[in-house]
């Protein structure tokens, strides 16, 4: 926890009020009721009714950074007369609120790829710089939850501007930027007290300690490799859906496609997954991954290989999505599990 | 239903080893204590592995295609909803019947494992016990405590007309009761059509706003074996990819087209979806029509032709001549 | 807010000249409609771009032309899908846009002096075109040069138009190959392979550049290999599905390589150490 700024504690009666007032200048987003069952994060507007309490949600907030669709630009007319419109920058002040530290975390292996690696891409970058995140400390793990067995924690503060813990009546507030501090200076928070700070780090230590690492994660990233009978099991019952790519909070991959309106027309990104039969398939009819036993091979290499070669961190913050919404219950930790136990 | 695990493991264990099937498709356990995991196996010594218990959800007729494709007799263990889904395969002549050796099990229906979570809200840490019959032993920081199955059914389950597998090579134990909600499986979808269209519309659009376009639906789905599905057509570029209300309609309404008549009501669709979308209640209402205008069911007779599979001169002409 | 221009917006280029090279392919000639850009925009052999038909879709093609000739540029389009059919319905005039150029390309610096052999297959000619006319045009940077040249009947050539302009520059022999003659073919009939290894070029202080379909790739590297090309003086390109061009889409990487960014033209050194998944 950074001790740069003072620790606040906001009581929950005056939660709604923070909220509203942070919409007269921001977007807000947060995690709202789809169903009995689902959570997704969701723009929210006056009287925001947001489900705080309990596991992680059932989708995470990538979409508010890389939507699942997105307008690259837009073309009218044709022959000479063809212009293009660059799609107008999404820079809308927005506050992003609940957000777990697996998610967060996620963001930055996001910006590997959308700021770093090349040239940075200015759609991301509109609305990653536009864009607060308020994060909720995880008192209750979802079944399929690993964050600690890959390097994170459920109060894990890495790429969040503010963490607020939940502390039954009243959320302790730990700000870590200046947007943060900014965005909390709106709240009618009070000093945090000793027993608060003690509250806070007891509920920590016991939602970590309900997450033991369930394999040794340097074992795991030596291990995985090009030969393994793992592929082709996994590949076994593979039904190549998306499940697992569009929930995960660092899959990023995008395939773009053109739409033709009334008076022209629209090029957008959407997103896509190595898991899809067709991603690698080419036009005269070569596919260089033609079974799910590449396709797996792919996904967890790039996972727990190429982008730990590249950026020295894996690709998976443990948020478990992919583990409980699997189809046909492939668990990566088994299949992690399973290599970090091949010994050296 | 103990019983029924040890059937299941001694009849694949004897049509392995006498070489009559090269595969067996089953259940095993999963990585947690409420799921199983489909299992493939090949070897005699390999059956242990295969288990029968309220958590064995899957429909394993999505394997089956590719599986014959590799050669060989291959035995599944089916529910009713699953033998169902194979007999349509047969009937759509993507499995020779000869090919596939049904095991059939009876079915007192599937828990819904949302329904298992303590106060919390999370199945972290839960341990499950099942008796072999109705009864799960659930144990959690909440405590322990004791659900029947039948408590905790998945609302597919609960409808369902055909939990005793209408065709099987080897029936496995005996045809299982009725389920509770067999009596009226249309009672919430004929709820739903009887709202005005405008109500309908806005509904189904709001639940299709939701979709992101895993596909997961279509690829659990054993019906959907399109090699190339109607939405990734490139040319002619049928729909978007885009996932506006109105593309991601016309996929879950174009596949509810493609599924009328031929759907078997697995309920996998649903349960795959993780955006909590009721797609099942929409291949419910076109089975309703399909029920009332044809007086089919889907996947109880290989030797039948699905309706919209054929023609003939007396089907139902519904706004036609006959309606006006 | 950064205003700063989108990775993925293309520039408008006019469609001015299209070749028929055979009874699938195409080659295009587009001049950018931003003059500045026209006169500005430059690129090395090897490398590639993103080709737009509004509407329909964007691919990937290599520039088939050398920048030593400005003002325009060149790919040419195997018709196998949606977008290439797209293109096959353009007339000049037509505008498409470009993104580009993107990738590595071929290591001319290091070939100065050099003899140089090329090695061709179908479609596969474009890109060595681009280099080899770059070549042509400065040739008395580079060595010796043979160019192998094969497809499948010799209405599967491309580029028939340049073969006497290739034949006839200095110290260059042209080697055209069919698998299968017509009643006017007196040249070579037989695969790329065996006429490499009957003309045996020299590889001492050679570079081997080879483009092609997968199967004359295969045959041809043992060939070379015998004739002494060591894995470093054989140069190809590889080919992926390539959707932005520019790394962040995710989907052409060969294990940690990146095609659009460390690609398209490798060494078979290179190659040999990569993931064999292409």
């Amino acid at each position: 926890m950074s001790d740069q700024y003072p620790q606040r504690i906001l009581p929950k009666a005056a939660l709604r009020r923070w909220l509203e007032r942070l919409l007269v200048s921001h977007r807000l987003v947060g995690p709202v009721a789809d169903t009995e069952t689902v959570t997704s994060y969701r723009p929210v507007g006056p009287e925001p009714m947001l489900r705080l309490s309990g596991p992680r949600p059932t989708v995470s907030p990538k979409a508010h950074l890389l939507p699942q669709t997105e307008t690259l630009f837009t073309f009218q007319g044709s022959g000479p007369a063809l212009a293009l419109t660059a799609a107008a920058p999404d820079a809308t002040p927005t506050v992003v609120f609940g957000v777990r530290p697996c998610d967060a975390r996620a963001l930055r292996r996001l910006d590997d790829v959308f700021l770093g690696r090349t040239e940075r891409d200015v759609h991301y970058e509109n609305r990653r710089q536009a864009t607060v995140l308020v994060g909720l400390a995880c008192a209750t793990p979802s079944w399929g939850c690993f964050c600690t067995s890959v390097g994170g924690s459920p109060a894990g503060t890495e790429g969040l501007d503010m963490l607020l813990t939940d502390l039954g009546d009243r959320y302790h507030v730990a700000v870590l930027t200046p947007p943060g501090e900014e965005l909390a200076a709106s709240a009618e928070t009070v000093e945090a007290t000793a027993n608060d700070a003690e509250a806070v780090r007891a509920q920590h230590a016991e939602a970590a300690a309900r997450m033991p690492p369930e394999f040794e994660l340097e074992a795991a990233l030596r291990n995985v490799r090009w030969e393994a009978p793992l592929w082709a099991q996994v590949a076994e019952r593979c039904l190549a859906c998306g499940v697992c790519s569009f929930l995960c909070p660092t899959c990023h991959c995008f395939d773009m496609q053109d739409e033709v309106t009334p008076d022209g027309g629209v090029r957008f990104r959407c997103w896509d997954t190595c898991q899809f039969s067709e991603f690698t398939q080419m036009g005269a009819g070569h596919n260089p991954r033609p079974t799910q036993t590449e396709r797996a091979r792919q996904r967890v290499s790039h996972k727990f290989k190429y982008l730990v070669e590249e950026f020295g961190r894996a690709g998976c913050t443990g948020c478990g999505r992919c583990v409980e919404r699997c189809p046909v219950n492939i668990d990566i930790r088994a299949i992690l599990r399973e290599f970090a136990g091949e010994g050296q | 239903m103990r019983a029924l695990e040890q059937a299941v493991r001694d009849k694949a264990r004897e049509l392995l080893a006498s070489g009559q099937v090269r595969q067996v498709l089953g259940y095993q356990t999963g990585s947690v204590p409420f799921r199983t995991a489909p299992a493939f196996i090949q070897a005699p010594e390999d059956v242990d592995r295969l288990v029968w218990n309220p958590f064995c959800t899957n429909n394993l007729a999505v394997y089956l295609p590719a599986a014959v494709r590799a050669g060989g007799r291959v035995a599944v263990v089916a529910k009713g909803c699953d033998a169902r889904s194979i007999v349509t395969l047969i009937q759509e002549h993507q499995v020779p019947r000869e090919r596939v050796v049904i095991l059939g099990v009876p079915c007192t229906g599937m828990a819904e494992t949302t329904r298992l979570a303590g106060a919390d809200g999370s199945l972290h840490g839960i341990a499950v016990t099942w008796d072999g019959d109705g009864t799960l032993g659930l144990s959690d920081a909440d405590g322990a405590r004791s659900v029947t199955v039948q408590d905790v059914l998945q609302e597919r389950c609960r409808l369902c007309e055909h939990n005793t597998p209408a065709l099987a090579d080897e029936m496995l134990g005996e045809a299982a009761p009725p389920m509770p909600g067999a009596a009226e499986p249309f009672a919430a979808v004929q709820a739903l059509a009887n709202r005005p269209v405008e109500e309908r519309r806005a509904y189904w659009r709001a639940q299709v706003e939701r979709c992101i376009r895993c596909y997961a639906c279509r690829a659990a789905c054993p019906a959907c074996y399109c090699r190339t599905c109607f939405m990734d057509k490139a040319a002619p570029r049928w729909a978007s990819k885009a996932n506006t209300a109105d593309e991601s309609w016309m996929f879950h309404a174009g596949r509810a087209f493609h599924l009328a008549g031929r759907c078997v009501e697995c309920g996998e669709c649903e349960r795959v979806c993780p955006m909590g979308i009721p797609i099942s209640a929409l291949n419910r209402m076109l089975d309703r029509e399909v029920r009332e205008r044809f007086g089919y069911r889907a996947g109880l007779d290989p030797e039948s032709v699905p309706p919209l599979g054929t023609f003939r001169p007396e089907d139902p002409d519904p706004g036609g001549a006959e309606e006006r | 807010m950064t205003e700063d221009r989108s990775l993925y917006l293309p520039n408008l280029a006019v469609i001015d000249r299209i070749a028929q090279e055979t009874w699938d392919t195409k080659t295009f000639r587009a001049v950018f409609s931003d003059p500045g850009l026209r006169d500005a925009f430059t690129y090395h052999p090897g490398q590639f771009q993103e080709v737009s038909v509004f509407g329909v879709g964007e691919a990937t093609f290599c520039l088939a032309s050398t920048p030593t000739r400005s003002g325009y540029i060149e790919f040419s389009a195997k018709r196998v899908g949606a977008l290439t059919s797209a293109l096959h319905e353009l007339s000049e005039g037509d505008v498409v846009g470009i993104r580009g150029p993107y990738g590595n390309w071929f290591p001319h610096e290091e070939m100065r002096g050099k003899r140089l052999l090329f090695v061709g297959g179908g479609i596969g000619m474009a890109p060595l075109r681009s280099l080899l006319n770059y070549c042509l045009d400065r040739r008395s940077d580079f060595g010796h040069i043979d160019i192998f040249y094969g497809a499948r009947t010799p209405g599967d050539l491309c580029y028939t138009e340049e073969f006497e302009a290739w034949r006839n520059a200095p110290d260059v022999n042209l080697y055209l190959a069919v698998d299968k003659g017509d009643e006017r073919w007196t040249g070579y009939v037989g695969v790329i392979p065996r006429y490499v290894r009957e003309v045996a070029p020299k590889a001492e202080n050679a570079v081997a550049i080879t483009c092609g379909p997968p199967v004359m790739i295969k045959f041809t590297l043992p060939e070379l290999q015998q004739l002494g090309f060591t894995d470093e003086q054989i140069i190809t390109t590889l080919e992926m599905k390539m959707k932005c061009g520019v790394g962040k889409c995710g989907r052409c990487n060969i294990g940690h390589t990146y095609v659009c960014l460390d690609g398209p033209v490798f060494t078979y050194a290179q190659i040999r150490r990569l993931p064999q998944e292409f």
